[in-house]
C-alpha cells in the first residue's frame, strides 16, 4: 500500500517525457508554419546575437584592395561591397537593426495599444470616442510621410525610426485590442469580477488585458514581417540607419550603382530581408491560428 | 424614497432583501434609425417580493420572462429603471462607488455558464482569492491567510486544496460550478443569487450541486434567490416560489401552496407541462404559442393571449396581486371576481397524487 505511490510517480516520469516528445511532434505536424517561421526568425536572431563572435571582419572595416570581391572569393564568403567591406559581416551586424525595427515598435505600440484599446473597449462612452477617433486621425497619415516628417524634425537614425514606426503601428494595435475587448467584456467572468467588487482599473488589468494578450500578440507578429520591409525601405531612402552602420536597406542602396555587374552586393541583403520578413509572416500566421479564441478548447 | 418600501423604511430584523415595484426597461433596437423609436423592452415590469434571513425563494418561468434580468438587478449588475431594492434594511437601489462595492460583500451571484464565468487564464485558487483581494479582506502580503481561506472554501464546496493550482479548462462542468460557488461565498454574503446554476450541468452533477446548495444553506444560513426554469429543482430547494411571466409576477407563495394548489392558470399550465405523465393529464392545459413580446406588451394581463380562461376583462385591465391565502399571492382576474373559470376547478392537476 505505502510503496504504491512513490512507485507510480517514478514510473510516470519517463512516460511524461515521451508524452512531451510526442506532443512536440504532433505540434510540429499540425502547426508547420510556426515551426518554419520560428526556424527562419531563429536563424536571423542567432546570426545577430553571434555577430561579434562569428563575423569574420568588422562590418565597417574597409579593404580597398578587395572591393567588389565576388561570392566565394578567398576570405569573403559572400563577397565584398564597393569599399571592400565584408558582406557576410555586414549582414550579420545589420540583422540587429532589422530585428530592432521589427520588434521594438511593435512592443511599444503593442503595450500602449493594449492599454488604450482596453480602456476604450471596456469603458466605452467618452474615452472610446476620444481614443478611437484620434486613432482614426493617425491612421489617416501615410506611414512613409510620417516617417519622413519624424526624420525631418528629429533627425534620421534608429531611435527616431522606432518612434515613427511606433506611431504608425499604434492605431492598428489599439483597434485590434478594442475589438477583442468589446467581445471579452460580455463574458460572464467579467461580470463575476464586477460582482466581486473589483474597480474598473482592476478589471481592465486583471481580467481584460491578460485575456486579450494572446490575440493581440498574434496580430502583432503578423505585422512584424511588413515592419522589416518598411524599416529597410526607410533606411534605403536614407532616413533610417545612418552609414557607416550596417543595415540591410542601406546595403541594398549601396549596391544599387553596381547592380548590373555585381548584383550580389544588393541582392544578398534583399534575400536576408526576405528570409526575416517571410519568417515573421509564417510565425504570425501560425500564432494567429494557434491563439485565435475561436480555435481554443 | 423610503416611502416606496412596504416596510416603510423601518428596520425589520430578519429581512434580507426587499424589492418593490422593480422595473427594467431596455430601449428596443431596430426599426428605422432615422426615426427615433420610443419602443421599450419591458424585461422586468413592476416586480415586488422579499426574502427573509435563511430563506430560499425560487423564481420560475419560461426563458425570456425576465427572471435572469431580475437576478442581475438585485445584485446591481444592471441599473434598475425604477423601483426600489433594499438589502439588509439599506436602500441600495442607486448606490455607487464604495457603497456599491460594500454591497458586494452582502450579496453575491453564481452564474449559469460554468465555462464562461471563470477567467480562463486564472488558476482556480486565484479566481477564488480574487474577491478577497479586491476587497482587502486580508492584509497586503498575507499570502498564507489567503491560501488558507481558499483551501477552506474549496473544501466547503467539495473540492480539495490541490484544485487551487488547476486552470478552469482542466475541470469538469460540475467542478467549475463548485469553483464559482466558492468564489461567491468567499466574502460570506448574506444573499446568494443563483442564476440557473445547474442548468448547464448533466443530471448527476445537477443533483450533487443541488445537494451542495442545500448543505451550504443549512450550514451558513444564507438566503438564496434561486432562478430556474426547472420546476422540480425549484420544488426541491425552495421555501417560496415566485412565478414570472413576461416581466410580471403571476403567483408568489409558499412551495406547498404553489405546487399543490396553484391558483394562476399560468402556474397550472407550467405544472401540467412539467408532469406530463399518465392519461389523466390529457385534459390538462397545455399552452399553445409563445409568450408575448416584451417589446411594448399588450395592456391587461400579460397572459391573456394564451390563457384558457381569458375573457374581455383580461385584455382591458391588469389584475393586481391578491393574497388568497397566508402569504400566497396571485395576479389573476379569476380571483378579483371579474372572470369565471371555463374549465371546472376540479380538473386542476393534483401534483403529489
Amino acid at each position: 500500500m505505502v510503496s504504491l505511490s512513490p512507485n507510480s510517480t517514478s514510473d510516470r516520469s519517463p512516460s511524461r517525457v515521451m508524452l512531451a516528445l510526442s506532443n512536440g511532434r504532433r505540434f510540429a505536424k499540425t502547426h508547420k508554419s510556426i515551426v518554419v517561421g520560428a526556424i527562419m526568425v531563429g536563424f536571423v536572431v542567432a546570426m545577430a546575437a553571434l555577430a561579434p563572435v562569428l563575423s569574420p571582419y568588422s562590418p565597417t572595416r574597409i579593404h580597398p584592395l578587395d572591393r567588389l570581391a565576388g561570392v566565394g572569393s578567398p576570405g569573403y564568403l559572400l563577397g565584398a561591397d564597393q569599399q571592400g567591406r565584408d558582406i557576410l559581416s555586414r549582414l550579420m551586424w545589420g540583422a540587429r537593426s532589422s530585428l530592432a525595427i521589427a520588434v521594438l515598435p511593435l512592443t511599444i505600440a503593442g503595450i500602449l495599444g493594449l492599454v488604450l484599446g482596453s480602456v476604450a473597449g471596456y469603458i466605452g462612452k467618452l474615452p472610446e470616442t476620444l481614443i478611437m477617433r484620434s486613432m482614426d486621425v493617425v491612421f489617416g497619415l501615410p506611414p512613409i510621410l510620417l516617417a519622413i516628417a519624424v526624420a525631418a524634425t528629429l533627425g534620421p537614425g534608429l531611435v527616431n525610426l522606432v518612434i515613427s514606426l511606433s506611431i504608425v503601428l499604434l492605431p492598428p494595435m489599439t483597434r485590434v485590442t478594442f475589438q477583442v475587448v468589446t467581445t471579452l467584456k460580455e463574458q460572464p467572468f467579467v461580470d463575476a469580477a464586477k460582482v466581486s467588487g473589483a474597480t474598473t482599473p482592476q478589471i481592465i488589468f486583471d481580467q481584460i488585458i491578460p485575456n486579450s494578450l494572446a490575440p493581440v500578440i498574434a496580430y502583432g507578429a503578423s505585422l512584424a514581417g511588413s515592419m522589416v520591409v518598411f524599416g529597410a525601405g526607410i533606411s534605403f531612402i536614407g532616413l533610417g540607419i545612418q552609414p557607416p552602420q550596417a543595415d540591410w536597406g542601406r546595403m541594398i542602396n549601396d549596391g544599387r550603382e553596381v547592380l548590373d555587374l555585381h548584383p550580389h552586393v544588393s541582392t544578398l541583403p534583399g534575400l536576408a530581408i526576405f528570409i526575416l520578413a517571410a519568417g515573421f509572416n509564417f510565425l504570425g500566421d501560425g500564432l494567429r491560428d494557434l491563439l485565435d479564441p475561436r480555435m481554443r478548447m | 424614497m423610503e416611502r416606496l418600501f412596504l416596510s416603510g423604511g423601518i428596520k425589520i430584523k430578519n429581512l434580507i432583501l426587499e424589492v418593490v415595484n422593480l422595473k427594467k426597461h431596455f430601449p428596443a433596437r431596430g426599426g428605422n434609425p432615422l426615426v427615433r423609436s420610443e419602443r421599450t423592452v419591458k424585461a422586468v415590469d413592476g416586480v415586488s417580493f422579499d426574502i427573509r434571513e435563511g430563506e430560499v425563494v425560487a423564481v420560475v418561468g419560461e426563458s425570456g420572462c425576465g427572471k435572469s434580468t431580475l437576478g442581475r438587478l438585485v445584485i446591481r449588475l444592471i441599473e434598475p429603471s425604477s423601483g426600489g431594492i433594499r438589502l439588509s434594511n439599506e436602500d441600495v437601489t442607486h448606490v455607487q462607488g464604495e457603497e456599491l462595492r460594500s454591497l458586494r460583500l452582502k450579496a453575491q451571484i453564481v452564474f449559469q455558464d460554468p465555462f464562461g464565468s471563470l477567467n480562463p487564464r486564472m488558476t482556480v485558487g486565484a479566481s477564488i482569492a480574487y474577491p478577497l483581494q479586491v476587497n482587502r479582506l486580508f492584509k497586503r502580503g498575507d499570502k498564507e491567510g489567503v491560501e488558507q481561506r481558499v483551501k477552506e472554501l474549496l473544501e466547503r464546496v467539495g473540492l480539495n486544496a490541490a484544485h487551487a493550482k488547476r486552470l478552469p479548462h482542466e475541470l469538469s462542468g460540475g467542478q467549475r460550478q463548485r469553483v464559482g460557488i466558492a468564489r461567491a461565498i468567499a466574502v460570506n454574503p448574506k444573499l446568494l443569487v443563483l442564476d440557473e446554476p445547474v442548468a448547464a450541468l448533466d443530471l448527476s452533477a445537477q443533483a450533487r450541486v443541488l445537494n451542495l446548495f442545500k448543505e451550504l444553506q443549512r450550514n451558513t444560513g444564507m438566503a438564496y434567490l434561486f432562478i430556474t426554469h426547472d420546476l422540480s429543482v425549484a420544488e426541491y430547494i425552495a421555501d417560496r416560489i415566485l412565478v414570472m411571466y413576461a416581466g410580471k409576477v403571476m403567483e408568489l407563495g409558499p412551495r406547498g401552496g404553489v405546487f399543490k394548489t396553484p391558483w394562476h392558470p399560468y402556474t397550472e399550465a407550467l405544472l401540467a407541462a412539467a408532469i406530463l405523465e399518465g392519461p389523466s393529464s390529457s385534459d390538462a392545459t397545455i399552452l399553445d404559442g409563445d409568450p408575448p413580446s416584451t417589446i411594448d406588451p399588450p395592456p391587461g394581463c400579460r397572459f391573456n393571449t394564451r390563457c384558457p380562461h381569458a375573457g374581455p376583462i383580461c385584455a382591458a385591465e391588469e389584475p393586481a396581486l391578491v393574497e388568497v391565502q397566508d402569504g400566497h399571492m396571485v395576479a389573476c382576474h379569476l380571483l378579483t371576481g371579474k372572470l369565471q373559470r371555463r374549465i371546472p376547478a376540479s380538473t386542476r392537476i393534483p401534483v403529489s397524487a
